[in-house]
Formats: structure tokens, sequence, C-alpha cells
């Protein structure tokens, strides 16, 4: 299992478009994918559970991947988190 | 055959199959099940899941290439959240526990998450409640099998030549309606000023509103002709009738024909003043009807738009971009007005005040952006940055005192001071204007056009705050009334000062392109008309006809009639009598 921590900087943060764009990223691996903020943990591959998570702007949240490919999962999920969701601006 | 009355829109005429949008509040049923139809019922909550989604994937395919691309991410996020496991799972171990149907386990689940959504502190995650009663709406009309009712969720295919019946359509919506082939309107609500008789006039498009439910006479799939100029509607026509009307439609064919001829010819009267005739925009796709007509530039292009349909605010890089699009395309002059969000231009996300923008007296347009700069100040930036690309001007709405002027030019110099420090092109001696649609503005005007460098009457505003006129109260609409003697008393006043301060003055509400005024305005002195491009050689045929020396005295005798009713008379009289 891998575990890192982040910080959500995109101005909105885990609002509905970046949190399916979440989703979608985290559905294309097979392993377990976790978010864990402010005492509450999401399923990253449920849009409901990562939304209701209610992360904004700032908000440090703890991201966990375990399966086969938890590697590249957690790369690619960091990668998302620090481009601002490939959001413009 | 049986016919129907309402207020027309559009000189057209429509032939084509009704359909039908209901608008009917779902009311879901609660009903126990038997141990052996669990499975069934959970199936079926399955299955209308898996059909949703299809939906939503033809939707996306069906999407215009015009659309925001947050349409696009929007539906994307609805699709995840269909097949959640917190709503469908959830749901479902509703159904097995208290063996009850899948509507009533849906809305309940669905109840339980919104109820988290709401005690959110972040508004704007708050707001996405609506996210999920929207899907949940989707999925509870497939599982009862109720019609959609919204325009955007019917494919264009269906849409089709088909004549559209409702009770009314948002702003929203009618953006839609651009993209499918519909041929008219037909809405209960609504007037002459209501967005989808905006709407309808600028595509072009003939419509019926204020139908008061007239429509329940109309069925899905009845042959209706829809005579906008009259404002009336048969409803299966006999054969006669409708011979008729095809009739009447190659007539209206071969008239346009005629005014293409006009494009070229420079826009002055028979007595030789030169009369500029501008075109409304709302979006870039409509620069092909602007080079059509060959307008003089865009006299009033509403920013506006590009704010709704969708779930934030632009970018300064993105409304740059489509700033820039729209200066760089039509290569003439561009008056862009500044934000004119509220009164019935409603906008997806959540803004501070919007409530109160949405009232016609509220913070609206330019109240609401100097109270809010963090919204103003990108839009400013990104109409100056526009300004390094051809020749634009800023037009500031809904001015109310010469304050509000002082504000804006003071941020507009600002603005433009940071620009500079940055290294970023604009040009420096960008025109402002503003637009005068408040009684006090234009009661003002003397010292408004002292101020700015040119004044743009809005009619449709003006005319329902002089007359105190809610523009969307249908119960009030008999009267407004553009040839109100105080309100042309008004147009009267703004232009005068226009002229002793040699500024230019236009007119850009819907007055300036209907031809019943075209003569009327000219004799108060108005030389610079800005309205739907659809409209610009209709007007242009009345002003290469008409000698204005010739007006001043009937003008007078309509702008001094003691009713409307009177002003009415006088106004006929004078078109009547300079018809040359």
């Amino acid at each position: 299992m891998l575990e890192q921590q982040l910080q959500v900087i995109n101005k909105l943060g885990l609002h509905a478009r970046a949190s399916a764009k979440l989703v979608n990223t985290a559905a294309s691996y097979a392993s377990r994918i976790e978010i864990e903020f402010a005492g509450q943990t999401a399923d990253a591959k449920s849009i409901m559970q990562v939304m209701m998570l209610a992360a904004s702007v700032g908000s440090n949240i703890m991201v966990r991947t375990s399966g086969k490919d938890e590697v590249q999962a957690m790369e690619s999920i960091v990668r998302l988190i620090n481009n601002c969701f490939d959001e413009e601006e | 055959m049986l016919s129907v009355f309402g207020s027309g829109i559009g000189r057209g005429i429509a032939i084509g199959k009704a359909y039908l949008l209901r608008q009917t509040e779902i009311e879901t049923p609660r009903y126990t099940i038997n141990k052996a139809d669990v499975t069934s019922e959970v199936n079926r909550l399955r299955e209308a899941v898996v059909d949703t989604k299809l939906k939503y994937k033809n939707l996306l395919k069906s999407l215009p290439k015009s659309a925001p691309k947050e349409s696009a991410a929007f539906i994307d996020a609805h699709t995840l959240m269909l097949s959640d496991p917190l709503l469908i799972d959830e749901s479902i171990k509703i159904i097995k526990s208290e063996r009850v149907n899948a509507e009533h386990a849906l809305m309940q689940q669905s109840g339980n998450l919104i109820k988290v959504f709401e005690r959110m502190q972040d508004t704007y995650l708050r707001a996405k409640k609506t996210d999920v009663e929207h899907v949940t709406n989707r999925l509870l009309r497939n599982l009862m099998g109720i019609v959609s009712h919204n325009l955007d969720e019917i494919s264009g295919e269906d849409l089709k030549g088909k004549i559209v019946i409702s009770n009314d359509l948002t702003p929203a919506e009618t953006m839609f309606v651009k993209e499918h082939k519909i041929v008219a309107f037909v809405t209960d609500l609504g007037s002459q000023i209501s967005h989808t008789a905006i709407v309808a006039r600028s595509l072009k498009m003939p419509a019926v509103v204020g139908l008061h439910g007239a429509t329940k006479y109309i069925n899905d799939n009845d042959l209706l002709v829809v005579d906008g100029l009259r404002g009336t509607i048969l409803i299966n026509p006999t054969k006669a009738v409708l011979k008729e009307y095809k009739q009447r439609l190659s007539k209206i064919r071969q008239r346009e024909r005629h005014l293409a001829t006009l494009t070229r010819r420079i826009s002055k009267t028979a007595d030789g003043k030169r009369i500029q005739l501008m075109a409304n925009v709302e979006t870039s796709k409509e620069l092909s009807a602007v080079k059509r007509s060959n307008a003089a530039g865009i006299g009033l292009y509403r920013t506006e738009y590009l704010f709704m349909n969708r779930e934030q605010a632009p970018t300064e890089a993105e409304q740059f971009r489509a700033y820039k699009k729209m200066v760089s395309g039509v290569d003439k002059p561009v008056i862009i007005r500044t934000l004119d969000i509220g009164g019935d231009k409603r906008l997806d996300f959540n803004y501070p005040n919007k409530k109160s923008s949405e009232s016609p007296l509220g913070l609206r347009a330019v109240r609401l952006c100097l109270n809010h700069i963090e919204v103003f100040k990108p839009q400013l930036r990104a109409i100056l940055r526009a300004s390094a690309y051809g020749k634009v001007s800023i037009m500031i709405p809904m001015i109310s005192n010469v304050d509000e002027v002082g504000q804006v030019l003071s941020l507009i110099k600002q603005t433009k001071a940071e620009l500079k420090s940055e290294g970023i092109r604009f040009d420096s001696r960008v025109k402002v204007g503003g637009m005068i649609e408040v009684p006090a503005a234009a009661i003002m005007a003397e010292v408004l056009a002292k101020k700015l460098d040119f004044l743009s009457i809005g009619t449709n505003d003006l005319i329902q705050y002089t007359l105190a006129i809610d523009r969307v109260d249908d119960a009030v609409n008999y009267l407004y009334d553009p040839i109100h003697p105080a309100v042309l008393q008004l147009i009267r006043l703004v232009i005068k000062a226009g002229n002793n301060a040699q500024i230019p003055v236009s007119l850009c509400g819907e007055m300036a392109g209907n031809v019943k005024y075209t003569r009327l305005l000219l004799a108060l002195g108005l030389r610079n008309f800005s309205m739907d491009a659809n409209y610009i050689l209709d007007v242009k045929e009345q002003i290469l006809n008409v000698d204005t020396d010739k007006l001043k005295r009937l003008a007078k005798r309509v702008v001094n009639a003691d009713t409307p009713v009177h002003a009415r008379a006088e106004l006929e009289q004078l078109n009547k009598e300079t018809l040359m």
C-alpha cells in the first residue's frame, strides 16, 4: 500500500468537475484507491463519496492506493491533483 | 380546425407538427412489494440506470460544437453519479430491507445524500445537491416512463421541423434551440419582450407566446400553422387554409430575396443623411448573419451569454479568447457590454447577491459588478486585452447615477495601468459609453454625456422602468408600450443631450429593429441603430425611402400626444403620410 499527503490547489477544490476527473482516473486502475480528508475516507471510484469530502482549496488530503498497479495509480492521481485537474488558471 | 390566439412574434409563418414539452412535477408512488418480486424490482432500477446512462451518452454525442466545454464535463459528472454505489447500491439495500418500490427507495436515498450536501460549509459544494436532484429526477422519469421536459434532454433529431409547445422556455433552454431545427415556438407564458420572444426573433423564427393555457388544445403531432404576424395558431387546418398559408410563405421568401438586393447600398436617407446600422449579438456564432447584413459593426455584444449554461464563471483567459474571436471575426467596431446579469438572465452557478440580482430592481448589471470587483475585474482585463485586436468600445449597462460611471472609469484606468505594468498590449484609447435604461439616467443624460464617449438607449429596460412594468410579468404586459409619450420624451431628451455634447447616441433595444418605429426614431434625431442582424435590411429599406425633413412635424404630434392611444394613431399617420 502506498500513501501520500497532498494539498488541493485548484480554486474550487474537489467540485463536481474535478471529482469526475479524479473518479475517471481512479476507475482506470485495478487498485483500491482512497482519499482521506478531515477524518472521512472516500472511495476514489465513487463521485458522491469524493464530493462529500467537501475538500475545498487548501485542504490537505491523504491518498492511499493498494493493489497490483498501486504505483501507477498513485502517480496519476498525484499528477492530476498537482496539475489542478487540468483546469484553466 | 381550431384557432387559438396569443401574442405573435416575427413576421414569418411556420407549418409543422406539434411537440409538447411537459412540465409536470414528479410525484413518486410508494408501495410495498412481495418478497418474490424483490429481485425484479432491483433489476428494474438497474435497467433504468443503464438506459439513463445511454441517454447521457447520446446527449454527449449530440452536444453542439458551440456548447461551452463545461457542458460535456457536466454530463460526465452526472453519468458517474448515476452509477455511484452510494446512490444505487444503497437504494437497492432499501428495496431489499424495506420491501418498497424502486422509485421510493431511490427518492429516500437521494434525500439522504442531499441532506449531507445541504450541511456543507462550502457554498459551491452545497449547491451540488442540485446535481443529485437532477440525476435522481432523470432516473425517476425513466422508471416511471415520464417524457422529459427539458429541451436539452431531447435529441435534435426528434425536434427537427417541429413546433415546440411549452409552458415557458428559460433563456438557458433557448440556447439549445438554436442547434435543433425547431421551426416555431408556442408558449403559455411570455410576452413580446420576454427572452423567448427575443430569441425567436433573432432566429427569424415565428412564435406565439402568452397563450394563457390555450396550449392545452394542442396535442402531440397535431399539424399546426403558426402565424407570427397575427399571433394565431391553426390546429389541424383544412386543406384550403393550408394552401393559402403555403402561398403566403412563398411570398415571404420572395420579399427576403428583394431585401437581399439592398445589402450593398449605402445606408442613407433620401435627403442624404448617413445612418449607422449595427448588429446586436450574443455569441460569435451570429457573425455570419452580421456579415450577411453588411452591418457597420457590433453595437451591442451581450457578454452575459458567455456565463450561461455552465457551473462556474468563465476565467479571464476564456473571456479574452471569446472577445478576441468576436473582435477579429467582425473586423469592424465592436461595442462590448459588460456583464448584464440579473433580471430574467439567470446563471446556473451561485454568486453573491444572486437573489437580489434576479429582481429587476435589485443588485444587477453594473451594480452587481461594482459590488463584486472579483467578477468585474477579469472581464475588464479580458475586454481590454481584446482591444489590441480591433476597434473595441466598452459599454456599461443599467447606469442609474453619475457616481457609478466615475467608479467604472477609475476601475478601467486602474486595470489599464496594471496591464501596462505587466507588458500586456491593449488599445489605450478604448472608448467607454453607457446604457441609458433607467429614467434617472435619461433625465441626467446631459451630465452623463460629459463623462462618457457615447450613449446607447436600451429601450427594453427603459420602457420597463419608466412605465413600472416587470417585463416578465404577464399580467401587466398590456401596459408595455414603446410609444408611450413618456418613453418617447425620454428618448428625445437623451438624443438631444448627446448632440449637445457632440457624442454619438445609439438605440439598441428591440425598438431599433421594428420598422414601425424607424421613421419616428429618425425624426427624433437618432442616427445610430443597433439591432438583431436579421432586421437590418428591413430597417435599411425604410431609411432609403424617407426624407427626414418631412417627418419632423408629424413626429412632434406623436411625442406630444396625451395618451398612448393618440400616440399610436399619430404614428400610423406619420408612417402613412411619409410613404414614398
